[in-house]
Parts: C-alpha cells; structure tokens; sequence
C-alpha cells in the first residue's frame, strides 16, 4: 500500500464517519454507498465495479421475485446464476488451464481477473436469497442492498453479513452512542494493525532472513523432520490467525465507528476444547454461512442417522473449495469434515464405554489435540501443491522422520516458540482476569468505599485509586486512550510502508 | 415459558428450560450446533408427528420461528 492509497482510505474513513451524524437514514446511505463505490474503484477498477453492481441488481431482482414466490426452482435458478458467475472468474481458469487435451483457447482464460471480494459479495447475495427463500421479513430498497453488497469495509474480504442484521442498523434514525463506537472501533483498529503488521509480519519473514513461514514453505529443502513440520504447521496457524483476526478486527472497527455493528470472525479459536467448538470460533461469519446454507438444506434431504455426518463432510468440502479451484483446499475441507465426524463418533464411544478421565486431565488433553490436529490441517492449506502436503504429512506420521536433523533455522523454531508461548500466556492471564472479575469485583469495590470513607488520609487515597482505576476500566473510558494507541501504530505501520515493500498482502484477500 | 416446544429443546440440548425463550438460537446457545439442529429435526418430528420439509427446517432459526413453522402446520404449541 502506498502513502496515496493510505490518504485515500483515510478519507473514506473520514466521509463515512461524519456520515453517522447526517440524521436522515436514506442520505447517510447514500453517502456511505458513494463512499464504497469509490473504494471499490479505486482497489479494483471500473469493469469489477461493474460486475459488482451487476450481481446486486440480480439478487435484488431475484430477491423480489422470489418474494412473491418463494418456491425451490426460483431459488436454485438465483443460485446457480450466482455460482456461474463466480466459476467463471474463480474455477474456470485454473480448471481449464490443467483440463488434459483441452482445446480452449488458453490465453482467454489467462485474461480473466478475479474481482476483488467476489467470493465475499457472492455470498452475500447468497444469504440474500436464502433468507428471502425462507420467508424472513425483509424489504431493502435498491439502496439499502447495493450497500449491503458493496459496504466498503466488508466488501474486499469479510466477515460475510447478513441482510436482518444489517438492513436495521442502515436505517436506524437515532444513533446517540458515538463516543462508546469511537472507543471500541479505535481500539478494534489499533488491535487489528499489531496483530497483522506486527505479529503476522514477524511470522511470515522471521526475525532474521529466511528463517519464517514464506520460506519455510516456499524454499526447496532437504527432507523435512517431524518436527519441522510441526513447526511449519503451528507456525503458519498463527500467522494466518494474526493476519485474518488482524483484518477482520480493522474492519469491524472501521464499520463500528460509523455506528454500524457487523459480525465476528474470530473468537479466540485456539483455546477451543473440541474441533466442533472450533469452528464456531473460527471465520465464524464463513463457518456459520455454510452451517445454514449447505449443512441444513443438505442434512434435511434424508433422516438416517449417519446421513448428517456425511452431510457433514461435504459441508466442510465446500468450506474448502470456496478458497479456490485447489486439490489442497479440497483435502483441508476433507480433513476438517473427517477431525469433526471422528471427535462426534469418539464421544458417542465415551458416552458407550463409560470411560471418564478426570475433568482438569480430560479438558487439557482434549485442547492440546484439538489445537494439534488444527495445526496439523494447515499444512494442506499453506503446501504450495497436493505433493508437498502429503510429502509433510508422511514425515508427521513417519516415526523415523523425528531423528532426522532438523531442517528449519533456529531462529524460525525460537519466534514460533515465542508466539506460541506468548499468546497462550496472554490468553491464559485474560481468563484468570474474567474470572477474577467475575469473583471478586464487587468485593474488592465495596472495600475501596469503605477505605475511601475512612479517617486516614492514606486509606482514603487508596481506596479513591482503586474506585477510579475500576472507573476507567469499567465505564470504557478507554476512547481517551485510543486516539494516542491509533497514532502510535499508523506511524509504525507508516513506518513499515516505508521502509519495506515486503509486507504480504493479507491472505484472504486472495480469495 | 416452558411448554412442550420448549421442553424438546430443553431435553435435546440438554440446557435448563428456564435459559430458553423464543429468540433462543444458534448464537445465543452453544449447544445448538449443527448436530444437534438435525437431532432437534428429528425430535420435533417424532413428539407432534409431523414431517418438515428442507424449507421448514431452514427457517428454523430460533425457538419462536420453530414455533410459526409448527402453527402452520396446524400444530398448537
């Protein structure tokens, strides 16, 4: 991103933001869809635009029509027209340049560009029709839809929303809470720009040259240990959740401050005890879109028993293929479906069996797999092909993999160890926090008044300290902090842009 | 509330009747996983001896549009 690029989405941000005081909804809209328009063109350029306004008009369109008959052939006519646009851009290039004899003209599809965030506002629409489908109660206007499409903080990578949860908020005539939304999205931003320019950066080019992730994947090595695929697995599993929780955070600040509430992505997902919690804390805006829209519809067409872990399965293949025409996305979404039915199966076996371990020993031991064998996953997600994915696989599952020397530098193995370490040490002091408050707040607070009533003058002081520190934490006074914490990090992240041109473009801008 | 839509929901989820109300949903009860919506599919069907259709099952969203699907099948709950 250049300095000008950096201006410009200042800007928007500006516009947008002074737009939550315009009272009229129907102007605030528009201004917010002017603004979208011209992020979008700006990122992606007048033909993608086109497209994008073309696939709001079909879905609004078909959404009309499917309103006054809500049957299943109109549905899946709105869907299919859907999944054919984005398989022309998205499939049918890679899928025709590797088609064996193919006589299509390779060049044409060479020309074709994926436009930016198709994958996202397809979607969208998607839901759109779904939920309309399903006789939800909604009535967008051309406006209020195009916006839901084209929202600019949403409309390159996510969180993928929902049209009953956004169609009010673009309406609502009263927003008075503008200093608690400019609290919380500043300090969403702020979060967002360490976890990708700091943490994520860090992970993908390493502390020193060639020794991160890029390299580790991408450099041709000797025959890697078990243990450096470990290391690559877990690695990479930061780096992807520092880079997308990084973006989804910005977003969802960036949309917070103009009063607008979009969905979660990330809820801290590597503290997750089963692989099925997981995904309900994973992408949760992807994961919760296929639940509703592929597993339910998929699951209802027949009532044997095993039929929803197979529909199961073909969900989290799905999942998999959405992020591209791969054979490695397929078989991460394979791998996924298979970790799911195997963890259902093995507490169905532990209901049977009556086995129990001790709670504390059963939780440990039922994280720790449930974040190894995510890691482990990621190694179909990040392998540049099929070959290289299971030649890593092998050397996880080949005993005599692990007395090999280790391949990966010592720096690569100290910063994923660092990461590692840190997060869960952060996550673990957050919870005991929780915890602490949750116990014993109201106990230390009445304490403090009673101290700050009393005759000492240093009783008294302490316990005002204490009541003013719980004030500022409590009360989210924290939007006095944010502006200071939001010029430090521009000025770093400004800083990096500088300096560097090596910083990775988020990943999931790719899809 | 705890009647008897309530109570299948209560025995398949195995959450305390008195945490669900009619905007219960995925996102607000962790137990409604993916899962357990067929488990709940199957139940319903089973205690008012009814069939839903794919249609009926998607719009079950929450507790309270679980009950409009019912009462429009002639089903009082």
């Amino acid at each position: 991103m250049t300095v000008e690029a950096l201006v410009i989405l200042c800007a928007i941000l500006l516009v947008s933001y002074a737009a939550r005081f315009v009272p009229e909804p129907k102007a605030r809209q528009w201004i917010i869809l002017a603004a979208s328009y011209f992020f979008y063109v700006h990122w992606a350029g007048w033909w993608f635009l086109l497209i994008l306004i073309a696939s709001s008009l079909l879905n609004f369109l078909w959404g009309s029509l499917l309103r006054r008959r809500p049957t299943p052939g109109l549905l899946w006519i709105g869907v299919g027209l859907n999944v054919l646009l984005l398989s022309f851009f998205k499939y049918l290039p890679p899928l025709a340049s590797q088609w064996p004899g193919s006589s299509w003209e390779p060049d044409f599809f060479k020309s074709i560009v994926l436009p930016l965030g198709i994958s996202f506002w397809t979607f969208q629409g998607l839901s759109y029709l779904f939920d309309v489908y399903r006789e939800e109660e909604l009535d967008p206007s051309l406006a209020e839809f195009c916006l839901y499409m084209a929202f600019w903080p949403t409309v390159v990578s996510g969180p993928v929303c929902r049209l009953p949860k956004m169609l009010p908020q673009f309406r609502q005539v009263e927003n008075s809470s503008w200093r608690d939304d400019f609290s919380v999205g500043a300090i969403r931003i702020v979060q967002g720009l360490f976890l990708k320019f700091v943490l994520a950066y860090i992970l993908s080019s390493g502390l020193t040259s060639g020794a991160g992730v890029a390299a580790g994947f991408d450099e041709i090595a000797p025959a890697r240990s078990g243990l450096d695929v470990w290391a690559l697995a877990i690695g990479f599993g930061f780096q992807i959740f520092f880079d997308f929780a990084g973006y989804s955070n910005m977003v969802i600040g960036a949309a917070r401050l103009m009063g607008i509430r979009i969905p979660e992505n990330f809820d801290r997902p590597y503290l997750s005890p089963t692989p099925a919690i997981f995904w309900t804390r994973w992408h949760m805006s992807l994961s919760f879109w296929i639940r509703d829209y592929v597993f339910l519809p998929l699951a209802a067409l027949r009532r044997h028993p095993r039929w929803p872990y197979a529909a199961m399965v073909i969900s989290m293949v799905v999942f998999g293929f959405w992020h591209g025409a791969k054979l490695t996305y397929i078989a991460w979404g394979l791998y996924h479906g298979a970790l799911l039915v195997g963890h259902r199966m093995g507490q169905q076996l532990k209901r049977w069996d009556g086995c129990a371990l001790p709670q504390t020993i059963g939780s440990f031991l039922s994280w720790a797999a449930t974040f190894l064998l995510v890691s482990l996953g990621y190694i179909f997600f990040r392998a540049n092909d099929l070959d290289q994915a299971l030649d890593l696989f092998k050397a996880v599952l080949t005993p005599a993999s692990y007395a090999r020397t280790t391949t990966l530098p010592r720096d690569y193995y100290l910063l994923v160890g660092l990461m590692a370490g840190g997060y869960f040490t952060y996550a673990g002091l957050a919870q005991l926090v929780a915890l602490w408050t949750a116990r014993y707040r109201e106990g230390v607070l009445s304490f403090a008044h009673a101290l700050s009533a009393g005759r000492t003058a240093g009783r008294a002081v302490l316990g005002h300290t204490v009541l003013t520190l719980d004030g500022v934490v409590s009360k989210n006074r924290w939007w006095l902090l944010a502006p200071a914490c939001g010029l430090l990090l521009v000025v770093t992240a400004l800083s990096f842009f500088g300096q560097t041109s090596s910083i990775a473009p988020f990943i999931y801008t790719l899809f | 509330m705890s009647d008897a839509l309530i109570q299948v929901f209560s025995e398949v989820l195995q959450v305390d009747p008195g945490q669900l109300t009619d905007e219960s949903s995925p996102d607000t009860v962790k137990e409604w996983d993916s899962l357990a919506a067929m488990k709940l599919v199957v139940a319903i069907e089973e205690k008012f001896n009814i069939r839903l259709s794919t249609k009926d099952i998607m719009k079950m969203s929450t507790i309270g549009r679980a009950r409009q699907v019912l009462q429009n099948k002639k089903v009082t709950v």
